[in-house]
């Protein structure tokens, strides 16, 4: 049985911890799953190019644009920032269908009353289109660094096919705003991958039963 | 007379002076001194006054820090680059500008010049996630060569060092560049807080170039003239051109049952402020990390290997109590050679007290609590905590500096006291700003303005040593680099940036004046040593800037 997407159905969405960019171990986030995309291989101070892990099934991007930065508040050095000149967001992850894909978010905007932004997450179906809960979600404040929150959704139904992160209120500063980091991506096997594991498979068992006779 | 006289009307032979619990008002109970008991037993906390002070501060309390240069830490201030996740830094409105790094001295800096081949960078910013970089050098001699006859322009040649740094981005940290690397608010998030609520100084600077040891001698006396006694060699000495020697680098304390066996030790002549303190019966210490010999840290070392891992990189890169540190420990009167431990909590910082006014850490917290300031604290974090590059980071250090600040802040002490957050170098940092000639010197270390000179003979002052007989003695050369000087007080001034010229020993000449001490004399420093009175405003009897700023110590941020 094959997993499929249906728009109106619900992933979940856990927290995790973020991976810290200090040399202190855990580096990377918690939970760790399926494939990481830190970033930290791509050159700082350059425009990030939405395509970059396309041949991966992964795309990056933002309306505002996105841009490498050295300031990784995760695992270090490198995070993907939006260049939104107010301090908004408004990013787009999409991947082939998953089981599980999580991101690190770090953010350090505040209210006039000074509290955290609101951060708002959502599933992508396989249209890229939001699907299910729309998740109001703040950084926590009280850490080494303040908003860095580490996110999953996850669903052992449905296919995800990515995140999409909204924030509509922010501080406008050179690199404040929203960030992100530590993709982390399961992939559901492919229907063509799976029909060669089932043929793999097969064929392993005629061997046993070769060898067994 | 101005007002606040009128509060503190009658000296007080008592080290028992109580602090009225609504000290935020600034009014002083003089009548609950009580020399016979302890503060243990006192219903309001102790002080410390065997005289009036002349100022509504009764407690002075210097965080020494180690090897920062001013625009290390606030050559922008007060504008931080604000990267997502990292502490933001907004300056209030109204904020004065600091003596920092312009403009044309971010993008056309005359470190660029190409002597200091691949070093050669303009100033750049270090992020919060790259606390611990290489140390760089902080020698007497290599600091003022960095200088160039005033061109400060071959810092990156002359002191710079580069790599042991978590992230190594812009790739000039991994060469001598990274002397020219700077942290903003969102790194040294709480000393820029701290600024914006008190009083910050852009023209302090070392009394003499040189590293740590120069520093805290004059920190404490103002005088590095005047060895007594020395052992292993003298690599840490100049000749004075009288017969003695100057300290120009980081010898040990000659006696300290933690100095190195083998690295060149010296003992010190002269007075220091202990000196004066203990004429006057006013109570003072020393509290150092690492002190107490008899404790064992959670990673089981003990005695004088005592070590703590930075929770911020994760390592362990050096001992907790490190002995060229110690400014008291130099001289005879002063010292603890032993470390021996106090007699009880209650006459920690008196006279008579086994600890002989040098402690731990924990022992200024632990008399803190009990009801017991001394008049006078110096304050020296343990090593990983104390901002030395290479093996301490900012933010260590704001660990530090705040949960000390914060503690004041909570106690019935507040509305008298004074912090003062100094540093004992520069570590060999850019720093744009050079000082006036004030001392000359001229020896073949010396180079400030031409070879082997410091200022020109016959014409630049040149003060005496305390045994000189009143000629001018060589490897003073100062002031030094210039270094961050911040006072937090309820009496300090609101967001003030300070443009008044001190140096390291203006803080002595703060509690001599504050207490009537007298000078230390013989040619130190304290004589022209700049005031920082001009950072208070003691100009109404009620402090003017009584609320506390509580910050959280890993953030720096207001809580």
């Amino acid at each position: 049985m094959f997993l499929t997407t249906i728009a109106g159905a619900a992933p979940v969405l856990t927290t995790g911890t973020p991976g810290n960019s200090y040399n202190v171990p855990p580096y990377g986030p918690s939970p760790s799953f399926g494939t990481l995309y830190n970033f930290d291989s791509l050159t700082p101070g350059t425009t990030f190019a939405p395509g970059t892990y396309a041949a991966q099934g992964v795309n990056i991007s933002s309306p505002d644009g996105l841009e490498v930065e050295p300031y990784s508040t995760q695992s270090g050095p490198n995070y993907l920032v939006d260049t939104s000149a107010n301090g908004s967001a408004n990013i787009s992850i999409k991947t082939f269908g998953s089981e599980e894909v999580g991101i690190g978010i770090a953010d350090s905007d505040i209210t006039a009353n000074g509290a955290p932004v609101t951060i708002y997450l959502q599933a992508l179906n396989a249209g890229g289109v939001g699907f299910g809960t729309v998740y109001a979600e703040t950084l926590p404040t009280g850490g080494n660094n303040p908003g860095n929150g580490y996110f999953v959704f996850a669903d052992s139904v449905y296919d995800i096919y990515g995140i999409k992160i909204t924030q509509p209120v922010g501080n406008a500063s050179l690199y404040s705003g929203l960030a992100i980091d530590d993709l982390q991506v399961a992939h559901t096997p492919e229907p063509a991958s799976l029909a060669l594991l089932g043929v793999g498979a097969i064929f392993i068992g005629v061997l046993r039963s070769r060898r067994s006779a | 007379m101005r007002s606040f006289l009128s509060i503190t009307t009658s000296t007080v032979l008592c080290f028992g002076l109580a602090v009225d619990p609504s000290f935020a008002s600034g009014r002083v109970n003089t009548a609950t001194c009580d020399l016979s008991r302890p503060a243990s037993e006192s219903a309001k906390p102790n002080s410390a006054c065997a005289v009036t002070p002349t100022t509504p501060i009764e407690h002075v309390v210097i965080i020494f820090g180690e090897n920062i240069s001013f625009d290390h830490y606030f050559g922008v201030y007060p504008k931080a680059l604000n990267p997502p996740g990292e502490p933001r830094f907004t300056a209030l409105p109204g904020t004065p500008a600091v003596n920092g790094l312009t403009p044309a001295l971010l993008t056309s800096n005359p470190n660029l010049n190409s002597a200091n081949g691949a070093g050669a960078a303009n100033p750049f910013r270090l992020n919060r996630n790259q606390p611990l970089t290489a140390d760089q050098n902080h020698a007497y001699a290599p600091e003022q060569a960095s200088f160039d006859e005033g061109a400060m322009d071959l810092f990156p040649l002359k002191t710079g060092a580069g790599g042991n740094i978590s992230v190594p981005y812009p790739p000039v940290v991994n060469t001598n560049g990274l002397v020219m690397g700077y942290y903003d608010g969102n790194t040294v998030t709480a000393m820029w807080n701290y600024a914006q609520h008190y009083a910050l100084s852009d023209n302090s600077y070392n009394s003499n170039f040189g590293p740590s040891t120069p520093g805290a001698i004059n920190l404490i006396s103002g005088q590095t003239n005047g060895i007594s006694a020395h052992l292993n060699g003298t690599g840490d000495e100049v000749a004075d051109g009288q017969g003695n020697l100057t300290l120009v680098g980081d010898a040990d304390p000659i006696g300290d049952v933690c100095s190195a066996p083998t690295r060149n030790q010296v003992t010190m002549s002269g007075k220091n402020v202990g000196d004066l303190l203990n004429a006057a019966g006013l109570s003072w210490g020393w509290f150092a990390g690492g002190f107490d010999l008899t404790v064992t840290n959670p990673n089981g070392t003990t005695g004088c290997n005592r070590s703590t891992v930075s929770p911020v990189f994760g390592e362990n890169l050096s001992g907790d109590y490190i002995p060229h540190h110690q400014a008291f420990q130099y001289y005879t009167s002063t010292a603890n050679p032993k470390h021996t431990r106090p007699t009880n909590v209650a006459s920690i910082g008196l006279a008579g007290d086994a600890g002989n006014h040098n402690y731990d850490i924990h022992d200024f917290f632990d008399a803190l609590a009990a009801g017991n300031l001394p008049a006078v604290s110096y304050l020296k974090a343990q090593a990983y905590q104390d901002a030395h590059p290479g093996y301490s980071d900012p933010l260590d250090e704001q660990a530090f500096v705040v949960n000390v600040i914060n503690a004041l802040q909570k106690s019935p002490f507040w509305g008298t006291t004074a912090v003062m957050i100094a540093y004992d170098d520069s570590d060999g940092w850019y720093d744009h700003q050079q000082a006036p000639i004030l001392n000359g010197s001229f020896t073949n270390q010396d180079s400030l303005s031409g070879p082997n000179a410091c200022g020109t003979q016959g014409t630049t002052p040149q003060l005496p040593g305390p045994n000189s007989g009143g000629l001018p003695v060589n490897g003073r050369c100062g002031p030094g680099v210039r270094t961050p000087l911040q006072v937090i007080s309820p009496w300090a001034k609101p967001n003030y940036v300070d443009h008044t010229l001190t140096d390291q020993s203006s803080t002595l000449r703060f509690i001599e004046d504050n207490w009537n001490l007298g000078r230390i004399g013989g040619g130190s420093f304290d004589a022209t040593a700049g005031t920082i009175n001009t950072m208070f405003d003691f100009s109404k009897s009620t402090p003017q800037n009584a609320t506390p700023l509580i910050l959280s110590p890993t953030t720096g941020l207001p809580q």
